[in-house]
């Protein structure tokens, strides 16, 4: 085990504006961000926003992303990321209004999430290019980021692959059998968004940076992946910036994204970027069907109700029992179904058409376990939570 | 639930006052007890300070609640989560707070091994975790584990009311494996809230602990089981001793109706004691080679451990003996949703015959829990919820659809199983392109 070297200065993104197109020229300035860049929260202990992605909206209640954000070290140590369902929020552009985030959709072998706004956004949509990564050859695109240093401290290489060899970052402890053993920093951000420009390149044609010659991850063959090439800009992006899209000026001079930071540094979700590491980022217009289906998805599911909430009973003088419950927009009608004793047969299903209450005899000497569900011509609702009756 | 609103109110008023006044003495106390969820005068665990080693064989009913590891360093003790008792062959009963939340595929169950660093004895998966109905934290904190496989063990029985009030002002058997000593590091910052929700209002915030001496071997000791008006008693004298005045406690504090669920034990020569580290034990009767659960170890008042003032808290078997036999009467797992038809994995087959128009078939495995299925289709693309058509398939063995489509055309497809009860989830989106 040797030390493999230390960062002694970091390697910052060029502060320029960032909606230009033109990189000749580039003005340091405090701007504004685009409407359609998003930043992804998670909410932590006491209340606390952590920035935990970055995205673009690219439909009125959606947000593409990187399903990477998840493995980053660096959120891990998040207790927020311990509760097992956390709240998410978006910020898009400056705005001061933080929207909620549904629910989020992804594939990690796509290395793309997409998240569901709870509420429509009320700006213009990123437009997704249709250029494949083949058609983007020797191109230069544009990415937005945020983060100012370099998120290692320093690293220690593993020859040997023993189990032994324990890395511990941030209180989080890992094995990293074949391969580097991180320490980091809490990365710096800028306030204002900052630009910087790539070349995407075939990774095998002559010239191209060795580090892309990673066993772990062989070659993308299929047009999933572009390889950015940052040296000439010797500016690029790290781990506070994945998720950020990767843009390009069509023929009409308008801002496309063409993709995604997904990766970056030499392993996925470990620190480590510099302009000739393994920037592999995700195509877009690859991955259409992807980002198409999950939003039919969502309107498909759409047609079932949500499960009613606050189901809730209470004992009237006479022994019987009045279930409550609150209406769900797009019900039609409601069931409940009951059964006595601890989920013990008979079970009872009593539909209840459109009316929110219903009132029953039960044994008293006996209890009850009950739930219900709400439902439409098109669908019915998954089960509220059980309620148990004494 | 009226009633054990009222207690802690009470509670919480008078430990506001002495809050006021002893803000110093209650930090020293208060380093006693605090839980993962923030801090509580009456903490949930128990531990048995002081006991006596269990010889080999001598209660077989006493079992240990390990989580599982994949380190190997850690020890079992280490492992060590809870103590509980098995009262049938299929099932062992420990604290509610035990299991509550966890994950049965991340505990284990030993029994027959006193000594945990021993090889005697089995270990037991975890088939279904229960806690009691009407576990409210910390109230009724029972709860019920399934072994996958029935232990051989001997076993205890559950305490009836008639055996409960045979054993008052006995003295009792109380077992637990756990820490012997436990040295506090007092770093607490009193904080205090305004609202209550099942606990006292006020204790120690970020304090550090240093853990006990670990023992693997599981103790012994003898607790009287005293009435809820002596327990009352105990209650307000530590009260005063917080300076508490005798006004304010005119009133009973514990009565027979909020204190239905618990059973208050303390040792009368003060020596021994439950504390930190291993709930769930059981407190046990002895009516000639039949062992009694009278009550499971749930909580203690924070300042008995290991003091003179002891005051530790069973959860009650008399009061919930019906409903725990019921509940180890109900099939493994029972929810609602299991009598709803399953996911449906569909696929997609392409039959063309002639040149204008190409056959698909949908097919998805048959679900014997439907009594039908509804395809959900859209045109390809950008769509709406409004854009969704569907149409409802009747019979459970019509796990197919078959339909001629144009050529060019692309459509999005899923497709759900519908029951009488309840239908199952939408499969996932699939793309039919002929």
């Amino acid at each position: 085990m040797k030390t493999f070297f230390k960062f002694t200065t970091c390697l910052l993104l060029a502060i320029v504006p960032a909606i230009s197109v033109s990189l000749i020229n580039p003005k340091p300035s405090n701007y504004a961000r685009p409407n359609w860049y998003a930043e992804i929260f998670v909410l932590g202990s006491s209340n606390r926003l952590h920035s935990f992605c970055k995205g673009s909206l690219i439909a009125e209640f959606w947000v593409l992303s990187s399903s990477p954000c998840f493995l980053d070290p660096f959120k891990a140590k998040d207790l927020a990321l311990n509760s097992s369902d956390p709240t998410y929020f978006v910020k898009l552009g400056d705005s001061t209004d933080y929207i909620e985030l549904e629910d989020y959709y992804d594939d990690p072998t796509l290395s793309l999430v997409m998240w569901r706004l709870t509420k429509p956004s009320t700006t213009q949509p990123l437009k997704l290019s249709t250029q494949t990564t083949a058609a983007l050859e020797n191109k230069n695109v544009i990415i937005l980021g945020l983060q100012t240093t370099q998120s290692v401290k320093s690293a220690t290489y593993n020859p040997t692959g023993s189990y032994t060899f324990t890395c511990r970052v941030n209180g989080v402890t890992f094995f990293q059998p074949d391969g580097f053993c991180y320490l980091l920093n809490t990365p710096k951000t800028s306030a204002s968004l900052l630009e910087t420009t790539a070349k995407i390149i075939n990774p095998t044609s002559p010239g191209a940076p060795d580090t892309f010659l990673d066993t772990a991850a062989p070659f993308d063959t299929t047009g999933a992946r572009m390889y950015l090439d940052f040296r000439t800009s010797n500016s690029y992006p790290c781990h506070e910036d994945l998720g950020a899209p990767i843009l390009w000026a069509n023929a009409a001079d308008e801002l496309e994204q063409v993709g995604v930071v997904t990766r970056v540094g030499m392993t996925l979700g470990l620190p480590m970027c510099g302009p000739s590491f393994a920037n592999i980022f995700s195509n877009t217009a690859h991955f259409k069907d992807f980002i198409e289906a999950t939003m039919a998805s969502y309107e498909f599911e759409s047609l079932c109700p949500r499960a009613p909430t606050g189901f809730g009973f209470t004992r009237l003088t006479n022994g019987q029992y009045r279930f409550r419950w609150n209406s769900v927009s797009n019900a039609t009608g409601y069931k409940i179904n009951y059964t006595a004793s601890y989920g013990l047969t008979p079970l009872q299903t009593v539909d209840v058409k459109n009316i929110t209450e219903l009132t029953i005899p039960l044994l008293i000497s006996s209890y009850y376990m009950a739930s219900i569900s709400a439902y439409n011509p098109a669908c019915e609702s998954p089960d509220s939570p059980t309620l148990t009756i004494f | 639930m009226q009633e054990q609103a009222s207690f802690l109110n009470n509670l919480q008023k008078i430990f506001k006052i002495s809050l006021a006044v002893f803000t110093l003495s209650v930090i020293a106390i208060k380093s006693y007890a605090v839980d993962t969820e923030g801090s509580s005068l009456i903490k949930e665990s128990s531990e048995i300070i002081n006991g006596t080693p269990v010889l080999a064989g001598k209660q077989p009913w006493v079992v240990a609640i390990l989580r599982k590891s994949d380190d190997p360093k850690l020890t079992p003790t280490q492992r060590f989560a809870c103590t509980g008792v098995l009262i049938d062959p299929s099932w062992v009963l420990t604290a509610a707070h035990c299991i509550y939340g966890q994950d049965s595929k991340d505990l284990e169950i030993i029994i027959g091994r006193e000594d945990l660093n021993s090889k005697t004895g089995l270990e037991y998966g975890i088939a279904d975790m229960m806690p009691y109905v009407f576990y409210s934290r910390p109230r009724y904190d029972l709860g019920l584990i399934r072994l996958e496989t029935p232990s051989t063990a001997p076993v205890a029985q559950l305490a009836t009311s008639a055996i409960e009030q045979t054993v008052m002002n006995t003295q009792l058997k109380a077992l637990g494996w756990g820490y012997k000593k436990y040295s506090p590091i007092p770093q607490c910052q009193v904080f205090k809230t305004t609202d209550i929700t099942d606990d006292v209002s006020f204790g120690c915030r970020a304090e550090i602990y240093r853990r006990g001496t670990p023992t693997p071997t599981l103790l012994q000791t003898n607790f009287t089981l005293h009435s809820v008006k002596d327990c009352d008693g105990r209650l307000k004298n530590y009260l005063k001793t917080l300076g508490v005045t005798d006004e304010e406690l005119t009133a009973p504090i514990l009565t027979e109706t909020n204190f239905v669920d618990s059973l208050c034990v303390w040792d009368d020569l003060g020596n021994t004691s439950i504390c930190f580290g291993d709930s769930g034990g059981p407190l046990i009767a002895t009516q000639g080679d039949k062992a009694i659960v009278v009550g499971i170890a749930s909580r203690s008042l924070m300042e008995g451990c290991p003091t003179v003032n002891a005051l530790d808290l069973y959860a009650r078997i008399s009061v919930a003996r019906n409903t725990l036999l019921d509940m180890m009467r109900t099939e493994p797992k029972f929810t609602f949703n299991q009598l709803c038809p399953g996911n449906i994995t569909l696929s997609t087959n392409y039959n063309p015959i002639n040149p204008a128009t190409t056959d698909v078939t949908l097919t998805w495995p048959a679900d014997s829990r439907a009594s039908g299925y509804r395809l959900y289709y859209s045109p390809k693309g950008p769509i709406k919820a409004k854009d969704v058509q569907y149409i409802t398939l009747e019979g459970s063995s019509t796990n197919s659809f078959a339909i001629a489509l144009p050529k060019g055309t692309s459509y999005f497809a899923k497709v759900q199983a519908v029951a009488a009860q309840c239908d199952g989830p939408m499969s996932d989106l699939v793309t039919v392109s002929p």
